[in-house]
């Protein structure tokens, strides 16, 4: 009896089959649960880089606007030096001419942003900065900080070099739970001009402070440029 | 009989095998379809992502193209000249060369159509616009920019007023020692006077520079702007007048004890000393079509108050005129520069203008067939406040002739676009990526 239970089950492969597919279909469904997951995932990170993209594209307008902002207050100073350095243009060497006119281009720039602090709410740069932004940027102008608030946007000055440095302008934009974080510098620099040119009364090719850079036009437009850029 | 049967039975399993693949395919059928419907999903799913990927990323290299060059030169990259091997917002060799077509309907409406790109072949559309903004958003401003300046366009005057000022007081140092008997005139021991023996006259004129300053009364000062133009040349003259009057000057002859006066008003006197410079004149190598376009002018002014200015407060006087006469039948550009007067100390920022430049306020005439567009720091101030609102009187100066407080240009300028970049798969919008790029 035993012998032939014995046999029986030898004989019996019944359900081999359906366990062999059971074996199958649950390694298929691993696999494809890994390939899916993969595939998830790939779909995921390409939709989170597009996210990041537009967030980031659409956040950077904040700091265009900021820097147009900048561009005007560069060309008040510039208007103002250049006056400055017109008055006594006779009078002075090339030398001294460069250096006035950097002098007055800073002390300038200094004074507009100073106004333009005092005018603004609690007489924070931030909020200035707020208003030069669409309302839709607002509120991503990083106004918390660190210890003095006057201190938060530091303006640097180097009025031998003629430029003016803004620091640690941060800009923090979420759209669709997605946030870039820039931080910059703006570089405020005088242009550059030709003062090299001595007093007579001939025809002379350069006798007036023309630009350098570009021989057929200065512009303020490029006095006015980001340094350290990092986004996060 | 029946126990034999059982037992063949429970050993046949003649068609187990077929019943369970049976119920193994439907099982996995199923499943199968379930999965298959996943994988199905996932694969459109992958594929919309690759898609919009491959376009965001056309997208991107297309907006960070725009960025990198001012709109005027996006602008001209659509433009029919640029070829598509030129073409500079984006390597178009990379994405089917020449057979991209560019077109443009309009400044910042543009169009790429057969970028090709992973296999995939898009429509671009590029709009850019000058950014909506509101309150005191700065989107776009007046900026200022300068030219250079041309040897052939632009005419300059410095007026020399150091010369000017030693020759006025050479001119009535010669009338006085004219007055002496020995050269003819009334007057006995004028240059033994003014002249001590074994004194040269240009020492003994250093040494009476003061004593002349004192006599000397400037009533007027005017400077004459001449501008003159043919088709074959064109020429700047200025002449600067000193108009003179003074005191009687006293002196006691050496030789006799005696004191003589000379009267202020001995007709030989010069009621007016005269300068006259060329600042321009191209009549011999004027290059054809080039024309005198700007008139720089850097003078000194003649103030009617406050002398206190050093060694030259004796030129100053209660009028001070500028006349610009335009010969030519076209418009010129004068710029009046006027300069701190010498002698004034002090760092330029600090000290500003002094309270003679309050008071300034010259008579500028306009004579001559030809208009003149005026531009000068007249009305400027060196301090951060305000403007003047008025410190000169013009006179010929119809409406649209009037004065420029900046003689660089200042235009008004986008420093903020809007833009965006729809990339289409046939009729079909893959994707949009907003972006802004700003003036360069």
């Amino acid at each position: 009896m035993k012998n032939k239970k014995k046999l029986f089950l030898q004989l019996n492969n019944s359900g081999a089959a359906l366990v062999s597919v059971i074996v199958i279909v649950a390694f298929i469904s691993v696999i494809a649960t890994i390939m899916l997951y993969m595939s998830a995932m790939n779909f995921y990170m390409k939709t989170t880089d597009m996210r990041i993209k537009e967030s980031f594209y659409d956040g950077e307008k904040a700091l265009e606007e900021i820097r147009a902002a900048l561009i005007v207050d560069a060309t008040k100073a510039f208007d103002k030096a250049y006056q400055n350095i017109a008055v006594e243009y006779i009078n002075l060497t090339p030398a001294e001419r460069q250096s006035h006119f950097y002098d007055a281009f800073v002390d300038a720039f200094e004074s507009e942003w100073n106004t333009q602090k005092a005018a603004a709410t609690n007489t924070r740069m931030a909020n200035h900065f707020k208003n030069k932004v669409d309302s839709k940027y607002q509120a991503g102008i990083v106004t918390e900080p660190v210890g003095d608030p006057d201190s938060y946007f530091i303006l640097e000055k180097n009025a031998s070099q003629g430029y003016v440095v803004v620091r640690n302008v941060s800009y923090k934009y979420t759209v669709n739970k997605y946030t870039t974080m820039i931080t910059t510098d703006y570089v405020i620099k005088a242009p550059k001009l030709d003062f090299t040119v001595t007093q007579s009364n001939d025809t002379l090719p350069n006798p007036a402070p023309v630009g350098i850079d570009k021989p057929n036009e200065i512009s303020m437009v490029n006095c006015v440029t980001y340094n350290n850029w990092t986004k996060r | 009989m029946k126990k034999r049967s059982d037992y063949q039975h429970k050993l046949n399993n003649k068609g187990m095998t077929l019943v369970e693949v049976l119920v193994a395919i439907i099982i996995l059928s199923v499943i199968g379809i379930s999965f298959l419907r996943s994988f199905s999903y996932a694969s459109q799913y992958n594929m919309k992502a690759k898609e919009k990927h491959q376009a965001l990323v056309l997208a991107q290299s297309l907006m960070e193209g725009i960025k990198a060059y001012d709109m005027s030169v996006v602008d001209t990259q659509f433009s029919n000249s640029v070829t598509n091997a030129d073409f500079k917002l984006y390597r178009l060799a990379n994405v089917g060369g020449d057979d991209v077509v560019r077109s443009s309907d309009g400044f910042g409406k543009y169009k790429l159509d057969k970028v090709k790109y992973n296999g995939s072949t898009y429509t671009v559309l590029i709009e850019a616009s000058r950014s909506a903004a509101s309150g005191d958003v700065v989107v776009s401003g007046n900026i200022g920019s300068l030219n250079s300046a041309s040897e052939y366009r632009d005419a300059f005057f410095v007026e020399p007023f150091e010369d000017e000022q030693t020759d006025v007081l050479k001119t009535v140092w010669n009338h006085l020692l004219s007055c002496d008997t020995t050269r003819g005139g009334a007057y006995p021991g004028v240059i033994d006077h003014l002249v001590p023996s074994g004194t040269s006259e240009d020492l003994a004129f250093l040494s009476n520079e003061t004593m002349l300053k004192n006599l000397i009364t400037v009533t007027e000062r005017e400077m004459q702007i001449d501008i003159q133009e043919t088709a074959a040349s064109s020429s700047v003259n200025v002449t600067v007048i000193y108009k003179i009057t003074l005191a009687d000057y006293t002196y006691t002859d050496s030789t006799s004890g005696t004191d003589f006066t000379i009267p202020h008003d001995i007709p030989t006197v010069p009621p007016e000393v005269i300068f006259t410079y060329t600042c321009y004149d191209n009549s011999t190598t004027k290059p054809q079509g080039v024309d005198l376009d700007d008139i720089y002018i850097y003078y000194y002014p003649a103030y009617s108050t406050d002398a206190t200015g050093g060694s030259h407060s004796w030129l100053y006087c209660g009028a001070d005129k500028i006349t610009i006469d335009n010969g030519s039948a076209n418009n010129k550009n004068v710029f009046l520069i006027k300069q701190r007067m010498p002698g004034y100390t002090g760092t330029i920022q600090a000290t500003k203008l002094k309270p003679a430049e309050l008071s300034y306020q010259p008579i500028i005439n306009r004579t001559g067939v030809g208009m003149v567009t005026l531009y000068s720091n007249l009305k400027k101030r060196l301090d951060l406040s305000d403007d003047y609102s008025a410190t000169y009187t013009a006179i010929g100066f119809p409406d649209g002739y009037v004065h420029h407080t900046l003689w660089f240009e200042n235009k008004d300028k986008t420093l903020v676009y809007d833009v965006k970049i729809s990339i289409y798969d046939g009729s079909e919008l893959i994707y949009t990526l907003n972006g802004s790029t700003n003036a360069k």
